[in-house]
């Protein structure tokens, strides 16, 4: 399992993630933007969406997935919270997401994201395995 | 990190250069006004060494500005000015105007005072909080289709006056009159359109609010007597932007002119201060977009007052003209405008971006509404939940100095986790309450977040702003009711 935690940054919110593999990595990412905007547990994986995303490197591909998850949120309110990689590179993800449509009379929420951004963006491959950090506009 | 090792150069009480030899690639020096009591708190962050970086921008004229409110912010520092000029090869950089377009704050007054509304405070600030759309998924009442969408990105607040949501009235004490000229729907992204549509009429979450307020001091009588304000008089502030879809265009903007780069050869000391010279179509399509946005936030802090209204309405049982809900202003603190000054003797028409600052023009401008020539624009200035807000008004000396630009509020003086663990163990809205403020919130740590010490104090931003005189105090609020996302 990968994991993720929250580092300061003066108005806004930063993510740490790490992962033994891609795997980890772009689901930690994910578990950690997810849960800044609304608690999980509330959500069940029932809903899925497919995203598909090429880019031209990891730290690209990285963002890129992101961007297209909070997208999917703002637009449809979708809370994702299982990714099932059908093929997964430093270049492509193409990922069944699994989530749940946010019920503003039902769910909790935390905060609402305004994007992700480039400020401090980083990926990097360790002997132990990835570690990315993201900073969220609040 | 710290910005420690940044060495200022003191000019007086208010002001403090970093020279151009700080960093060889600034091409004016940084101007941050701020005062002995306010300089170790911005030292903290990064904000500094932002303000130098945005004086490498190409076409930056006279001083990258910092107002006494600066925190650490994307490539431009929240609190950061810069104007460039166009005919020198000036750019124009997304960063320079931030995710949230045209974010601003417009103050309402009415005919009440405190005690009308005192003794059912709770049930009011209630019924605005279940009144008014706020935080993560919330959807307008006001929803609109493509067409009208496009339709209200050109025509600005004229839009939603249009529809009933507002008078002329309105527009007329709304910053350029609630639309900038030159919107292009035409480039603006299907996303933006997609996370624009159920979006009107919503307040956000983080900073955004909705306040009632009391006045409780005036600085500036025969200001305040124009601007309809008297001491224990309630008024209503509305902090919000262009949601969803100025964040989009933001975004989309960053990537065309971080692509954009190469093409103009530009290098900029951070990736997030992208830029590409305001004529070239890059420029101009991000102009486009930018203006559609600011007029999209227009349009919800219109809608956004016109539920106020309705509220207080039905709560009083009187319409809102009998309760006096006048617009006093609207300014918006996040956005790019062509602005003329006098450099070096000329006359230049600028490109003037503001990130968290706020126009402050003086007495006689003409754009300012007829009733307010004698006394200058009002700038609106939010403080946090717990301690007051404040109208000024614009100066000459604004004109002369910062590009006719003041502050735009307290400052954060804490990040969102640190507030979090201060709140720990404490209920920060009995904490308020017990003050007098209530305070309604959605999100589970909005309000700790937001908490009253984890931004500056308002009152010693304001004190530098009013000693430098690039803004005169007229009047300060206190905050009796908040609703938050």
């Amino acid at each position: 399992m990968g994991s993720f935690e929250y580092f300061d940054h003066t108005a806004d919110m930063g993510v740490r993630v790490q992962g033994k593999d891609l795997a980890e990595l772009f689901t930690s990412s994910a578990l950690g933007m997810f849960s800044l905007i609304a608690p999980l547990d509330q959500f069940k994986p029932q809903d899925a969406v497919d995203v598909l995303l090429k880019a031209e490197n990891v730290e690209e591909l990285l963002w890129s997935w992101l961007r297209e998850l909070h997208y999917l949120f703002s637009t449809q309110k979708l809370v994702f919270k299982e990714f099932e990689y059908k093929e997964l590179s430093e270049k492509v993800v193409w990922a069944t997401c699994w989530g749940e449509y946010f019920d503003p009379e039902k769910h909790e929420s935390e905060r609402e994201v305004k994007a992700v951004t480039h400020h401090g963006f980083q990926v990097k491959k360790e002997k132990e395995g990835w570690k990315a950090e993201v900073i969220f506009d609040i | 990190m710290t910005t420690a090792t940044i060495s200022l150069r003191k000019i007086d009480e208010c002001r403090w250069e970093i020279p151009t030899d700080y960093d060889p690639g600034m091409r004016v020096p940084g101007l941050i006004f701020a005062d002995e009591k306010l300089l170790p708190k911005i030292r903290d962050d990064q904000s500094l060494k932002q303000v130098a970086n945005v004086a490498h921008l190409p076409g930056i004229v006279r001083y990258s500005l910092a107002m006494p409110d600066i925190h650490w912010g994307y490539g431009f520092p929240i609190g950061g000015v810069a104007a460039t000029d166009p005919d020198e090869g000036g750019v124009i950089s997304p960063g320079g105007v931030g995710y949230d377009i045209n974010c601003g704050v417009r103050l309402v007054r009415t005919s009440l005072r405190e005690s009308d509304v005192k003794p059912r405070l709770r049930d009011l600030v209630q019924q605005l909080f279940n009144h008014i759309p706020c935080g993560v998924g919330q959807s307008g009442a006001i929803r609109v289709g493509c067409e009208e969408e496009r339709k209200l990105l050109v025509q600005g607040a004229r839009w939603s006056v249009n529809r009933g949501y507002g008078v002329p009235d309105d527009l007329e004490h709304t910053e350029a009159k609630g639309c900038l000229e030159g919107a292009d729907p035409d480039v603006v992204s299907n996303r933006a359109y997609e996370r624009g549509r159920d979006q009107l009429g919503t307040l956000g979450s983080g900073n955004h609010f909705s306040e009632v307020q009391v006045v409780d001091q005036i600085f500036d009588e025969e200001a305040a007597r124009v601007l309809g304000l008297e001491k224990d008089q309630i008024t209503i502030m509305i902090h919000s932007g262009s949601r969803g879809f100025g964040y989009q265009i933001c975004d989309d903007f960053l990537e065309v002119t971080r692509r954009a780069l190469q093409k103009y050869n530009i290098t900029v000391p951070d990736i997030q201060l992208a830029c590409t010279p305001v004529n070239s179509p890059e420029g101009q399509r991000y102009l486009g977009a930018m203006r559609a946005a600011a007029n999209y936030a227009w349009n919800n802090r219109q809608c956004l007052m016109y539920l106020v209204r309705e509220v207080f309405e039905r709560f009083f049982g009187r319409s809102w003209q009998d309760l006096g809900m006048d617009l006093i202003y609207d300014v918006c603190h996040n956005i790019a405008k062509f602005e003329r000054y006098k450099i070096n003797g000329k006359e230049k028409m600028l490109c003037v971006h503001r990130k968290g600052a706020t126009r402050a023009f003086p007495p006689g401008h003409p754009e300012l509404p007829k009733n307010y020539q004698s006394i200058g624009q009002p700038v609106i200035i939010p403080g946090d939940m717990g301690r007051n807000s404040y109208v000024l008004v614009g100066t000459g000396k604004a004109m002369e100095e910062t590009f006719g630009t003041s502050c735009h509020g307290a400052g954060r003086a804490m990040s969102r986790g640190a507030a979090v663990r201060d709140a720990r163990g404490r209920s920060i809205e009995r904490e308020l309450e017990e003050k007098g403020i209530i305070v309604i919130g959605r999100g589970r740590k909005g309000v700790a977040e937001e908490q009253p010490s984890a931004y500056k104090d308002v009152n010693e931003v304001v004190d530098v702003v009013h000693r430098a005189g690039i803004a005169k105090r007229v009047a300060r609020m206190r905050p009796i009711g908040v609703i938050k996302g």
